[in-house]
């Protein structure tokens, strides 16, 4: 690599937020024509350094060059893609692209629309997508069209002479056939000598399209590595540090015997493709990925709440189609949803009217809501799921999140699901709550039930486990069970290097 | 259920200030005018004719109550009148068959407006703001501008079951009778509480196994078969039905369900909490004009009722959110 000035230089970079160190000291260039791969864990910095350059956090300590000027936030040093693109979906692709540097208007204070079209046009022939219409609403392109406009758009934001580039995980929403397409685009503005800062979890990516990799943990950048001199095994010891202790099982296993509750064979849909799988009466089976991995939308399909587009699906033995949720619940399966307070609860109903909402017939005696009966059942509920403040009769939304996940856990139990498919319910949840919730998941299987919890959390799923399937792009690419369901296994099996991809359990 | 709120100790009166304002009103005009206010022909009068009023707020209540909003009710309210008005007079059917028509083209008519809104995915407010347009089309095609009167016997039948039993309060009886139905329906059933919560998240609601648009479909049949008794009742006080003449009870009935919004349920459309509003918002026009206020008071009356009571339910409820 030719060393001229580099675009990016990062030194000993310090950041705090609210009293924890954050990044401790980064060092990082990135040159002219160079794709810099950033890489790291959940909670190793990477977003917190990415909000430093754009200006979003003031930096404690170190300096931040670009071209070998300091960092003037907004002045068009640096261009960013957003995760989700930010594009605006109404708008066409040509008022997208110009909304950033501001509309060229004539003496009236007209639009000129036939220059900013032809702009458009020739700006993505540049990135060697002459394909999309200019004049084309944004919801009407299909994803990899998106992200170019992103990019083109993100390009055109920077000043005369500024040429870095900061992407956040480009391909998270991309589907794995049309990455291609956007390696292509990214490789023609590398070729015009735009550096890129490169931030993405998936090695297979990194290693096909970067020049270098910087790989943070802890708030510390542990190394930077030219990709033709480091491997993927390399990359992931780096990630994860030495860490490899096993974690400690907890509650019992289910045997492999058991009879099948789930089965699922070539199931697709919109984003998960060829899903088989097996799910056994009295076992908790992890399900985890990365972003837009699918997991969610696997859980929606068993549970009816999205189509099924092939495949069949089974239940205890049975063919079964779910064309509505309200179908799946007459069969026996229960979700909770991984955005509480979306789609997962009544937050103007009262906690115990939430938690009676899944089934009422039973107070319903006389032509009369049996509001006593109502009341000792919920009464229970929230006694054996200890929910605190222990009153069902308070507003829904007056609960914190921990207790109202317990009643969201509750009112699935209290219909003894076959099958209950948990979706992050971990998620702003306090610490003992969740250990309560997780005991609650582990006693359901024990009776009999089977359970799917959905989390990113590799070491809870590694504890109440009794295996782990690990998606990757709408596949289930990876299954680890028995000893081998560790928190390294899961991490290393999500991250994209494959310990050994065992034959589907039918 | 006012102790849903946060608010663990301290009992709010909050909740009963409409009901306690309705009595204050009472007493206030008694006092100032006593010998046309308090006297039991204003008593008559005032509940006889608020009775369609407030079944056509009930109508309203209930779509909101499942969380949409159906401001076709005041035409479908119109158009039942005016097709069984029809019915008797140009096609010679008699007054049962006539009225039994009329409830189905209205449930029928809700059921549209609803079954629109889901297969549209569309803005109930829109949907239903078209259909009230539309119907406001026909009926004037159905009408040609003039009044149909129900003359001759089945006007005086018609006549008979609005006024002569019950000290001549008879549509108040009628109102009670439906009144405790709504109220039976929306509290006491699976089904009402169902609709309370796809009224409070349809997502959720979907999510937990509801069927959730038949649920809202139903909540519209609902109001159009409400708006369909109040066009009998209506239909019997006056034997003649016009094009215009239920437009006056739009804004009314939809002022009313908010403002009970935010009594003995706050936050929650409730039956008990919209007919008190009805009654309170009549004395306070009844008692300013008999002191000699302009008759567009009412409109303005009405008006800041409808803003204050959503400002209100926003209120309270943003105060319930965390």
């Amino acid at each position: 690599m030719t060393q001229t000035q580099p675009l990016l230089s990062v030194s000993n970079l310090h950041k705090s937020l609210i009293g924890n160190h954050i990044l401790q000291g980064i060092d990082l260039t990135v040159q002219q024509a160079e794709i810099h791969a950033l890489m790291g864990g959940n909670g190793s910095g990477k977003s917190t350094l990415i909000k430093c350059l754009s200006g979003y956090w003031t930096i404690d300590k170190g300096t931040i060059r670009v071209n070998g000027d300091p960092l003037q936030p907004g002045r068009g040093q640096i261009a960013f893609v957003q995760q989700d693109l930010g594009l605006i979906q109404s708008l066409s692709v040509a008022e997208n692209i110009s909304l950033g540097v501001g509309y060229k208007t004539g003496p009236l204070g007209n639009i000129k629309w036939r220059e900013m079209m032809a702009g458009a046009a020739e700006l993505l022939a540049s990135l060697g997508h002459s394909g999309i219409d200019p004049r084309a609403e944004i919801r009407s392109l299909n994803l990899v069209q998106r992200t170019a406009v992103a990019i083109a758009r993100a390009t055109q934001s920077l000043n005369d002479g500024a040429r870095l580039l900061v992407l956040d995980e480009p391909t998270a929403a991309l589907p794995a056939t049309e990455i291609g397409a956007l390696f292509e685009t990214l490789e023609r503005l590398r070729a015009t000598g735009i550096g890129m800062l490169y931030v993405s979890h998936h090695l297979s990516e990194v290693f096909r399209l970067c020049d270098r990799i910087s790989v943070l943990r802890e708030g510390r950048l542990i190394a930077t590595k030219d990709t033709g001199d480091t491997s993927e095994a390399a990359v992931v010891e780096l990630m994860l540090g030495k860490k490899l202790q096993k974690t400690v099982k907890t509650g019992t296993k289910a045997q492999n015997v058991a009879e099948s509750v789930l089965t699922m064979t070539g199931v697709c849909g919109q984003r998960i493709r060829d899903i088989n799988l097996c799910i056994r009466k009295g076992e908790v089976v992890g399900l985890t990925g990365l972003q837009g991995s699918g997991c969610t939308e696997l859980a929606e399909i068993m549970f009816g709440a999205q189509l099924c587009q092939a495949g069949a699906m089974g239940l205890d033995g049975r063919p079964v189609v779910f064309a509505h949720p309200s179908e799946a619940v007459a069969a026996g399966i229960g979700l909770v949803t991984e955005d509480r307070h979306g789609n997962g609860s009544f937050a103007e109903l009262s906690l115990g009217e939430n938690m009676t909402a899944t089934d009422l017939r039973r107070f319903f005696r006389w032509g009369w809501l049996n509001k006593k009966s109502e009341t000792a059942e919920v009464d229970g509920l929230v006694a054996q799921f200890d929910v605190q403040p222990a009153n069902g009769r308070r507003r829904f939304s007056s609960f914190s999140g921990g207790n109202q996940q317990k009643a969201i856990l509750a009112k699935w139990m209290r219909l003894s699901p076959k099958l209950l498919i948990c979706d992050q319910p971990d998620i702003g949840v306090d610490i003992g709550s969740k250990n309560a919730i997780y005991a609650a998941l582990r006693e359901a299987a024990a009776k009999g039930a089977a359970v799917i919890v959905i989390s990113n959390q590799h070491d809870d799923l590694a504890a109440i486990c009794d295996r782990v399937l690990i998606m990757r792009s709408g596949r289930i690419v990876a299954e680890v069970s028995g000893a081998d369901a560790t928190e390294h296994q899961i991490s290393l099996a999500t991250i994209g290097t494959q310990p050994e991809v065992k034959e589907m359990t039918r | 259920m006012s102790n849903s709120l946060p608010i663990p100790k301290r009992k709010s009166i909050a909740p009963y200030g409409l009901m306690i304002g309705l009595v204050a009103l009472v007493i206030l005009f008694s006092v100032l005018i006593p010998d046309q206010f308090a006297t039991l022909a204003n008593l008559r009068t005032t509940i006889s004719s608020q009775s369609v009023l407030a079944i056509l707020a009930l109508a309203v209540l209930v779509p909101l109550i499942a969380g949409e909003f159906d401001v076709s009710l005041a035409m479908v309210f119109t158009t039942t009148m005016l097709i069984v008005a029809k019915l008797v007079t140009d096609f010679g059917w008699s007054l049962p068959s006539a009225a039994a028509s009329g409830l189905v083209a209205a449930t029928l008519l809700g059921c549209t407006t609803g079954a629109l809104v889901i297969l549209t995915r569309a803005s109930s407010l829109i949907v239903s703001l078209g259909m009230m347009i539309l119907l406001r089309g026909a009926s004037e095609a159905l009408t040609e501008g003039r009044s149909i009167t129900v003359a001759g016997e089945n006007g005086a039948v018609l006549r008979g079951l609005s006024t002569e039993l019950a000290f001549g309060a008879l549509p108040f009886v009628y109102l009670c009778g439906i009144a405790v139905l709504v109220w039976y329906v929306t509290e006491m059933t699976p089904l009402g509480r169902k609709w309370h919560a796809v009224g409070g998240s349809a997502e959720s609601a979907r999510l937990l196994g509801l069927p959730s648009d038949r649920l809202r479909i139903g909540a519209f049949a609902a109001g159009g078969l409400l708006a369909g008794l109040a066009a009998l009742l209506q239909l019997s006080a006056s034997s003649a039905a016009t094009a215009s003449i239920g437009s006056g009870f739009l804004f009314p009935a939809i002022a009313s369900a908010f403002l009970g919004a935010v009594s003995f349920r706050i936050g929650t459309f409730n039956v008990l909490g919209t007919l008190t509003a009805i009654f309170a918002l009549a004395v306070s026009i009844t008692g300013i004009g008999m002191m000699g206020a302009p008759n567009w008071i009412d409109g303005v009356f009405y008006g800041a009722a409808l803003i204050v009571s959503v400002a209100s339910v926003q209120y309270f409820w943003g105060r319930g959110r965390t």
